[in-house]
This record gives structure tokens, sequence and C-alpha cells, in this order.
């Protein structure tokens, strides 16, 4: 079975009123075969818009930079829009955010979960709608019978975004893609929407692409984790290392700030805030809120490898992992 | 303790007009009563549904109750005297760049408080508008820029400075950092944080997320579809939850803990009724996996385990 | 998908929503050609006594219906030759300009005041006050405009005063439309909830908090409506309810240049061709207006 994704060398630039900005740089990333990859960073980090451009979803101001996508083993760089058309549903689909606005309000639950089937597959309907009804009910949404006669608006959020999975599963796609597929919803419904996300991945064996900022759902989703910091991969590795051993001065901040259980005490962050966009970035990223600055970090810090850890950080992983942590109980912003 | 604001057995119910057009009742509130003492912090945990927001407007004076009543320092308040809450009771809101006035400065949206009620020469707000902003951290060079040049962060930095211009005794602070990157929602809790002991203000602090609450608050409230099903101090209820929904929403706030699981899977697909529709007896039922038919018979009364209130007919010492 | 806001490297806020707005302006062709025209047509109207060669009354029944320059006979004394009562036509041209531009634009503004107030009034207090407002805005639009108009002129005169006002009464609601929807969608924002939470009286919250927010909608549909006026009150005109000779409104031009069309046609195009520019100026002015003063969301 092919990998479901490899991109490699993505950039990403954007073009604005206020000038052309970079805003993701040579990011390499790659899900397998019944993987579940989550994608973390906080707003500004380039993690969505990396995801959006491997689908060809990018917004008309944005444009990606010669780079290798392929999905289910086809390369798509040199792909015509309409060869890549085929894919998109088939091949790889997408969950996104919005449960309100992705789906077709004048179509029912059932046609849109059957075209999206017959789009690609050749079945009869009534195969549409028997793997239809099988997929709503193992994402958890009872009387599924009935509810494929039902129209988007007649579901709360939370059913909403449950049919927005079985949409993505339609197909038997090798990968999914999830835009921070539960953030909207409320948090016990969030809790176990992921359950059945991660069930439903686990026994279909497909690659997962989790794009999140929570590194709760993080450490509970992830097979293995990828670190994005103002558009470029900071840092990759399992889960369990990510979170126990982090390396890369961003990735320990992260870990450190998430809230544990604690009845007291302030909570942690790192001072200073993403840096701007700008059209030519120089140097490490992080260097304005980094404790272990130093000279060489005006430079271009090398993407180091360690089986299957990576990080790009001018410290090895030693020096690394004995400096300080950038967390602090701060209040301020910036100086 | 004589309390600063309180609500006592408030409810709220909206009439509105269905999908299919026929008129219905949505029970926003279903009997609230909440009591906010000076410097403290109580905060009210829910998600959707529960009446929270509804509850927020009506502490805030933007509201009026269907029935009970509001008390400021013991005198009962009725909707109409806006002017008696805004001085003592401010709101901070969830969407930090919604919450300012996209057409005026930072300095004019901090100061809008002082302007509206007329406090003060337009010196003297001035001023205080610059000492707050500074308080709140933000560098004087953004007094004259614009709510979209701001971030998120720094947006409901200018939400805070506003809403302590007046110097008022509560903020209603509703979902505050739930819109908010992580490392800024640690700075702007610590900011409220920190802002405690200096000002002596009390805090009603509205959240989903159980984690932020319990460092936050030393009162916890946990509402569901317009009620109070627990509350107690936040160490004793969240040390062992009796209601079922208390401990649902524990176990969905995810702390980082790799090897660990997500919750198991309940019945009722974890969806929250339509509040136009409660269930009978204890509204909770369809979600639970202990209902019986008691609780669709009867809607359990709240009773008191040591410091800690829970409405269920099961809830246990 | 969500950006962080861009700052210099110094942590200095970046553009404000004015400056940002001043360079989609300049990069904008629609909108800096419709401003290059328009202004050149007001400072036509604004200087009309220093370029205009002859005072446009001045009669001289000997040189009646002279030629333009460009047919044979004429002379650059008179490069659009002259009317049936011997007036320099270029002049009547030049200063037709002032009655188009005023008359619009006041006819324009009144509309505005009045249709703003009632839009604010309904779309911010709801229930039976918007009932109300709906009530009339129902009735203004089922009345056929330009009929009422023409009777109200035979009415009431037609008085530089008195047509603006029934100008006005044409437009009002298409701003009260505007107005009424736009303030539902910001009566519920936080911004406006703070501000009661603030004390703000009503009235601080229509003219304060609201109105600035509406301002870029009520300016495109003020140049939008503003062309439209001018239309009119050159079709007005033309029918001889509008301006009153001896004035030189484009459409009094026109309609007193019919009987020569065959052998003059200038005196109908010139004037004609005045109105049109004017109009698909200002279209395009408003127009990329619109596009310029687009929602600062930058979220």
């Amino acid at each position: 079975m092919s990998q479901p994704l490899s991109m490699s060398g993505v950039s990403i630039d954007l073009k604005l009123t206020a000038g052309r900005f970079a805003v993701v740089r040579d990011v390499d990333l790659s899900v397998g075969a019944g993987e579940i990859v989550c994608l973390v960073g906080e707003s500004g980090s380039g993690k969505t818009i990396t995801a959006l451009a491997a689908m060809r979803l990018l917004p008309r101001v944005a444009r990606m930079r010669s780079a290798s996508v392929v999905i289910d083993g086809t390369e798509t760089r040199d792909m015509s829009d309409k060869a890549f058309g085929a894919l998109l549903g088939d091949r790889v689909s997408i969950v996104f955010q919005n449960p309100m606005s992705s789906l077709n309000p004048v179509l029912t639950i059932g046609e849109q979960l059957c075209e999206a089937y017959l789009t690609h597959k050749r079945g009869s309907r009534a195969e549409a709608e028997a793997r239809a009804i099988d997929l709503l009910e193992r994402v958890g949404v009872s009387a599924a019978a009935d509810r494929m006669r039902q129209y988007p608006h007649q579901l709360s959020g939370g059913l909403r975004q449950r049919v927005m999975i079985a949409l993505a599963f339609m197909c038997e796609p090798a990968l999914v893609i999830g835009d921070e597929p539960t953030t909207a919803l409320d948090v016990t419904m969030q809790a176990q929407t992921l359950r059945l996300l991660k069930d439903l991945a686990r026994d279909t064996g497909i690659g997962l692409l989790l794009i999140t900022h929570d590194l709760g759902v993080v450490s509970r989703m992830a097979d293995r984790v990828v670190v994005m910091y103002a558009g470029r991969v900071v840092e990759e590795g399992t889960c369990d290392e990510i979170f126990a051993h982090p390396i890369h001065p961003y990735t320990r901040g992260l870990v450190d700030c998430a809230p544990a259980h604690a009845t007291s005490g302030g909570f942690l962050s790192i001072p200073g805030e993403v840096p701007a966009l700008s059209a030519n970035p120089v140097g490490c990223d992080f260097r304005n809120r980094c404790p272990s600055a130093r000279a060489d970090c005006h430079r271009e810090p090398p993407m180091r490898q360690e089986s299957t850890r990576r990080w790009r950080c001018v410290m090895d992983r030693e020096t690394a992992q004995a400096a300080p942590t950038p967390a602090r109980a701060a209040l301020e912003a910036e100086g | 303790m004589k309390s600063v604001l309180e609500v006592e057995n408030v409810t709220r119910s909206f009439a509105v007009r269905g999908q299919d057009g026929k008129p219905k009742t949505v029970q926003a509130l279903r009997g609230v009563t909440l009591a906010v003492g000076a410097n403290e912090s109580v905060g009210i945990a829910g998600e959707s549904g529960c009446g929270k927001s509804t509850l927020a407007k009506i502490m805030l004076g933007l509201d009026t109750p269907t029935s009970g009543e509001v008390r400021l320092d013991g005198a009962v308040l009725s909707g109409g005297s806006t002017r008696a809450f805004a001085r003592e009771v401010q709101p901070i809101f969830q969407d930090p760049l919604g919450s300012l006035n996209p057409r005026r400065t930072v300095e004019q949206n901090v100061r809008l408080p002082l302007d509206a009620m007329r406090i003060g020469t337009a010196r003297e707000r001035a001023v205080r508008a610059l000492d707050l902003m500074s308080k709140v951290g933000l560098p004087e060079r953004y007094r004259h820029t614009y709510p979209s040049q701001l971030s998120g962060g720094q947006a409901q930095r200018v939400a805070i400075a506003r809403a302590l211009t007046p110097q008022p005794r509560v903020l209603v602070c509703d979902e505050p950092t739930s819109a908010l990157d992580t490392s800024v929602q640690a700075q702007i809790l610590n900011l409220l944080l920190a802002m405690r002991p200096e000002t002596g203000i009390s805090l009603v602090f509205i959240t989903h997320d159980l984690i932020v609450l319990e460092r936050m608050c030393e009162r916890v409230v946990v509402m569901y579809l317009g009620e109070v099903v627990e509350t107690g101090p936040t160490a004793d209820v969240l040390a062992a939850p009796r209601h079922p929904y208390t401990r649902m929403l524990w176990r969905s706030s995810l702390t980082p803990e790799p090897g660990a699981d997500l919750p198991p899977a309940e019945p009722g697909n974890a969806i929250t009724p339509d509040p136009a529709n409660i269930p009978s007896g204890c509204a909770f039922r369809t979600r639970c996996r202990h209902a019986t038919d008691l609780c669709a018979a009867e809607a359990p009364a709240p009773r008191r385990f040591g410091n800690v209130t829970v409405a269920c007919h099961y809830a246990a010492a | 998908m969500t950006m962080t806001n861009p700052s210099d490297r110094a942590g200095n806020p970046t553009l404000s929503p004015r400056q940002l707005m001043v360079m989609r302006a300049v990069g904008h062709k629609g909108f800096i050609i419709g401003a290059v025209v328009t202004a050149l047509y007001v400072l036509m109207a604004v200087a009309a006594p220093l370029i205009a060669p002859f005072d446009p009354l001045d009669q001289n029944l000997l040189a009646k219906l002279a030629p333009p320059v460009w047919q044979d006979g004429g002379s650059w004394q008179h490069p659009l030759g002259t009317d049936s009562l011997g007036r320099d036509y270029l002049s009547r041209l030049i200063f037709g300009a002032r009655i188009s531009i005023m008359i619009g634009f006041f006819a324009a503004l009144v509309s505005a005041i009045v249709g703003t107030s009632i839009g604010l009034l309904g779309g911010y207090f709801g229930g039976r006050v918007d009932a109300l407002v709906m009530y009339i805005v129902n009735v203004k639009l089922a009345m056929p405009g330009l009929l009422v108009a023409l009777a109200l002129v035979s009415a009431f005169g037609s008085s530089f005063v008195t047509l603006v006002i029934i100008l006005s009464l044409l437009f009002w609601d298409r701003y009260a439309i505007v107005v009424r929807t736009l303030t539902q969608q910001f009566r519920n924002q936080d911004f406006v909830l703070a501000a009661r939470a603030a004390g703000a009286s009503t009235t601080r919250i229509l003219f304060r908090e609201l109105l600035p927010n509406l301002m870029n909608a009520v300016i495109v549909v003020l140049t939008l409506e503003m062309a439209l006026a001018i239309v009119i009150e050159a079709a007005l005109s033309f029918l001889g309810l509008g301006v009153r000779p001896p004035n030189p409104s484009w459409g009094l031009m026109i309609s007193e240049g019919r009987q020569y069309m065959f052998f003059r046609p200038h005196l109908v195009i010139a004037p004609g061709i005045a109105i049109l520019g004017l109009v698909i100026a200002i279209n395009v002015l408003g127009d990329g207006f619109r596009d310029i003063a687009a929602p600062e969301d930058r979220r």
C-alpha cells in the first residue's frame, strides 16, 4: 500500500495589499498508511495553509512554489487542475473546521453522501446509500436511515460535523485531512467526535493528518507529531518523544505551557509573539523568544535528523535538551 | 459575607419562531441562583445551550429576567437601570476584535465608559485611559491605532482596559480566552489573576474549560440547560465531581498526557437537547449512562454534601 | 484561516485602515479615473465665471444659431456656436455644470440624511418602530417616483430649493434599506453590547457607535444616487418642469435645441455628452469607492 501523503519542499507566498509575504517555507511532511499525524502550531504557523496547499484549495492570493506533493503514490505536481479534481474526495478528503458552512443547505444528507460516492466510484445508488448509512452509524449518528432524508439545518453542529466525517470517508480515501475538525464544537462533543474519528481511522487503515493547536488532543490522537512555527517545520517525532523529550526550544515551550491540572499558580507562556510576516525572512524565526539564542542564529538553522526525529536548530540534541525552557509565567506580551 | 452581585431564582425564556414557522419557547434559564462576593472569583462552567451567556447579560444589566431578582449590593435592580450596572459590572467578551468599535482608536475604545457616563474631565479621562493601557501591558504607541491593526491578544487587553476604566467591582468574562492562542491565553489569564489583588475586583468567569477554571476560580457553578447542576468550592467539586455532567465535562478536558486515551463513548450521541424542548424530569438524563425512570419522572432537587450542592437523584457522599 | 497581524520587526503597529485604503485607492484605476473626471467637472462648475468666454445669459440676436467651429462659417469666438437667442453655447455648457452638480449633490445629501436616520431607527429598535419604517419604505417603493416628481413640480413650482426637496424625496429609500440592514447586523455585535454595558445612551450608540461604521456604505449609495439625481434633473428640465429658462440647465438646453437638431445637431449632442460624462464618472467613482472601502477584516 502506498504512502497516503508525501509533501516535500512546499513553499507558499501570499500577495497582499501590503506586499508579498512568505507564509510557508520549505515544508516536508508525510503520512504513512494507518498512521495518525498531528500537525501542531499556533495561528500564524502556516499549518492550515500547508494542508490546503496539498489539496490545491489555496485562496487566490496564495501561490505555492513548485513542490512535490505525492498523494497515494501519485505525484501531483504536474497534474492539471482537472486531473487533480478527480483525486479530491476520492483519494484524499478534508474535514473543515466549520460545520455550519461545509454542507450544502439545499441537499439532504443522503444526497450529499451519495453524490460524493457516485461521482468517483462506479456503483449503484443502492450501494452508495448502504455505505452512507453504515458510515453514519460508525460515526455515531443514531437513526441513520432517517437522518439521510434530513437537511443540514435540521442537525446540530456536532451532528453536522459527524456527517462531514462520514462524507470524508465515503470513497475510501487513502488520506483524510482534518483541519481543526473539532475546535468549533462543545468540549464534550469534541472528545466524543475525536474518539470516533480515531476509531474509524484505525479500522479503515487510512492515513489521517490532523491539524490542531491543542496539545491535549495531540497527545491522545497522534502517532507522530510535526511542529510548525512561522511557516517552517521546527520539529518532528513520535508522540511520546515529543512530549517526554522535546528538543526544539519552541516545542519545549509549548509542552511546558500546556496547562495541566493545578489549583493555583499562574499560567505559563512563551514571552513575545510570532514574528511578523515578511518577504525575505532571515535566520531562525524563534530567536527573539529563545533563551538560548546566540550569534549564529542569524543564519539559516540546519534541519538536524536522528532516526525518526527531526529538528531545525543550531543546537544538537544534548545541548537543546539541557537548555532552559522559554516558558515563563509572564504577563507582558512584548517589551 | 455580603455579596456584591447576586441573582436569585432567575428564569429567562424567549419566544421564537421555529424552523417550521411555529412559535416555540426557548428556556434559556430555569431558576438560577448565584451570589458573587467581594474579591471573589466564581467560575461558571458549561457548554452551549446551558444559558451562561444569557446569565452574563442579565448580570450586566443588558437583559431582564422573565422572573427572579437581580441585586447589586443588596438592592434590587431592573434591567432598565443600565447606568447603575455600568459603574459596577463590566464585561469581557469572547471575540476580542468584535468587542471593539472598528472605527475608533484604541484610546477611544478604552475611554468609552468614561465618555458614555461623563465621568471626569476630558483630560482626566485621557490620563486614565493611558494609565490602564500601561497596566494591561499595551505600549503607548498603540494609542491611535485601530482594532484591525491589533492581534487577538492585544485586542483583549484593550477590552480589559476598557472594562476597568470606571472602576467596577465585578468583571463578567464570557469565555475571554477561547478565541485566543494558547500562549496568548496564558498572558491574558495571568493578567486577570494579577489584577485581582490590586483592584479587589470580583470575577465571574464563564468557560467550558475546567482546566483553566481550576486555576482561576475559588468557586465553581456547573450549568446544564439553564440550571445549576453542581456548585461548590472548585477544589472540592473537581477533586470528586458528583454530578454525571460535571464528571463528563472533567473527563473531556484533555490535558496533554501521551498514552492516555480519549473519554469513553457516551449514549445519546453527546447531543445537548434543544433548549426549546427540554427533557422532562432531569434534563441531563438523555446523556446519562445511569438514567432511570425516576430521572424522567422527577426533576432532582439540589442536595448538600458538605460544601458542595448537587442536583442529582443518585449523587452520593 | 487566521493570520497574525503584520507588524514591523520593531513591533510597531502597521498601516492603519486609512493608510491601507489610500493604498488601495491609488491602485484602483476606476476610482482614479472617476475621481479625476468628476473633479474636472466640479472645477469647471466652480471656475465657471473665470473660464467661460461669455455670460451665459447674454443674448445677441444678430448672431443667433451661429455654427460651431468645425462647420463652415464657424469661428473660435464661439467654439460651440450660439443658440437660438445668440447666447454662447460653450459658456452655457460650462455654467450648466453648476446646476447639475449643485442640484444632484444637495438632493443626494438631503435624502442621505433622511434615509439614514430612518434606517438607523428601524434597524436598531426593531419591533413596532421597524414595522412603521418598513411600511413607509414600502409605500415609497410602490410609488412611481418620476410621475410623483412631475406632479409635485407642477404643484409647487421649480425653484432651486423646491427641486432639491422634490428630488430628495425620490431617493431616500435606498439609504434607508441599506442602513437598516447594516444596523441590524451591527446591533448584535459585541462592541455594541459593550457600549450598552458601558452606560452609553441610545443616542450615543446610534450616532457614535453605529453610524461611523455605516458611513462607507452610505457614501457609496450617495455617489450613485447623485448620478441618478443629475439625470432626473436633466429629464425634468427637458420636460420643462425643472429649471426654468433662461438658466442653462443641460436638460433644458437639449429641449431648446431639439427643433434645430437636423442642421445644428451639436446643440443636442453637446449637453447630452456633458450629462453622460458626468454621470458615468460619478458611477465609476462610486463603484471604485465601494471596492476600496471594503470592510477591514484582517482576521
